[in-house]
């Protein structure tokens, strides 16, 4: 697949529209997913997207497959190409989890009583609420680490963070998000 | 069961702190994909928006494919400029020969031997081997002849192809090939002005721009080739 990949890469840096194709098939939903964690808006982010790819393929000469895969590097990309829109959008009055502490402010949260009773159901709604209102990095962290599955060490390249702060920061996250949903 | 798990056990403390950390891994996955079920597909048309805006980037200097372009459009004017030389060589050559003067060719061995060895009264001259049998002949009231040619170019002499230099006498010219008549009737060259180091001179511009023009042409039929192989080989899956 790798091999592939890589002749995928080739042909694209020489212009071959089936090479980069190739490509988008393959990341286009992964770097979608990972602008939307930043850009709430599904047109929004799709069009962020767009330009990650277009950014990359300007840029492919530069890509160094033993320095990383693709899929970090044009993750990197796209979240830089993320952050710099978001920054531009503003936050639109969302209200971000600054102090985890304070989860219970959460409509609806300071009236759920006893979470030890919750079923699945239930938590996962709590939860989902609950990712909603992290910062766009905390809930990138959460979604490469826990949808896309890469290590930390490919999502500090992609975040461009080192992963002991990140290992720490996840963490905290977690006990914050286990406490909430009753764990 | 949460107070059977939290009684005061290491063990069993340490085995709920476990599950407890799994389950929380369990519900962010299944969080976190139900969130990615909620963001939209992408568009039909995401790709074809994407190449529409790399198409052009890909004629730029940074697109492979940009450079072997514009590879063909400096070699187009390559082959243009060699065609000129070579078309203006030959009516050059072609105005004063009249089609008269028995020269079928312009190798730079003929014209050298014309150049030098002047005259021959017997009116039969040895034609150079191969190739300047068949491409000899530049006309030589083109050139500044010299009838009586002491010598070639010490320089030349390797490569001139025959002629005797410095004979003025009836005799032929005798090398391989020999016999072919070059001069129609045994007409005179004539010394029509210059010297003889002019005379080689000429001979040797003209022998230059032969080369150059010849490598122009390899050049640019080389670049083609190599990047039509380059660009099937691209093609072909492996």
């Amino acid at each position: 697949m790798e091999d592939l990949e890589q002749r995928m890469i080739d042909a694209a840096r020489r212009g071959q529209a089936e090479g980069y194709g190739y490509l988008m098939t393959r990341y286009g939903r992964r770097v979608h997913l990972l602008v939307s964690q930043v850009i709430r808006d599904a047109r929004d982010a799709e069009e962020v997207a767009q330009d990650a790819f277009v950014r990359a393929f300007d840029r492919l000469e530069a890509f160094d497959p033993g320095r990383g895969s693709f899929a970090t590097w044009i993750g990197r990309i796209a979240w830089n190409l993320a952050l710099n829109a978001a920054r531009g959008q503003g936050d639109k009055g969302l209200e971000f989890l600054d102090n985890l502490d304070n989860l219970e402010r959460l409509d609806g949260l300071d009236n759920l009583g006893n979470l030890d009773h919750l079923e699945e159901t239930e938590r996962l709604a709590l939860l989902d609420r609950a990712i909603d209102r992290l910062r766009p990095e905390e809930r990138t962290l959460l979604h490469l680490r826990y949808y896309d599955g890469r290590s930390l060490q490919e999502i500090a390249e992609v975040m461009q963070t080192a992963t002991g702060p990140l290992a720490s920061r996840l963490q905290r996250i977690r006990q914050k998000l286990s406490k909430l949903i009753g764990l | 069961m949460k107070e059977t798990m939290d009684k005061p056990n290491d063990g069993l403390r340490r085995t709920a702190a476990g599950r407890r950390e799994g389950d929380l891994d369990d519900l962010l996955r299944e969080a976190l994909e139900r969130r990615a079920e909620r963001v939209p597909a992408l568009s039909d048309d995401f790709q074809d928006r994407v190449m529409a805006r790399i198409r052009p980037l890909s004629n730029s200097p940074r697109g492979e494919e940009g450079r072997g372009q514009r590879r063909w459009w400096m070699v187009s004017p390559a082959i243009g400029v060699a065609a000129a030389v070579v078309v203006g060589l030959f009516f050059l050559w072609q105005e004063p020969k009249g089609g008269a003067n028995g020269f079928d060719g312009h190798d730079e061995s003929a014209a050298r031997v014309v150049a030098t060895e002047g005259e021959r009264p017997g009116g039969e001259a040895a034609t150079p081997a191969g190739r300047a049998e068949t491409s000899a002949g530049k006309p030589p009231t083109t050139l500044p002849l010299v009838a009586e040619a002491p010598a070639p170019v010490p320089s030349q002499q390797g490569r001139a192809g025959g002629g005797t230099p410095g004979r003025t006498g009836g005799e032929p010219a005798k090398r391989a090939g020999d016999g072919a008549p070059r001069r129609a009737g045994g007409k005179s060259a004539k010394r029509v002005g210059g010297d003889p180091v002019s005379a080689a001179s000429v001979a040797d511009l003209y022998a230059t721009i032969d080369l150059m023009t010849d490598q122009a042409l390899r050049d640019a039929e080389r670049l083609a080739i190599e990047t039509l192989s380059r660009n099937v080989a691209a093609d072909t899956p492996s």
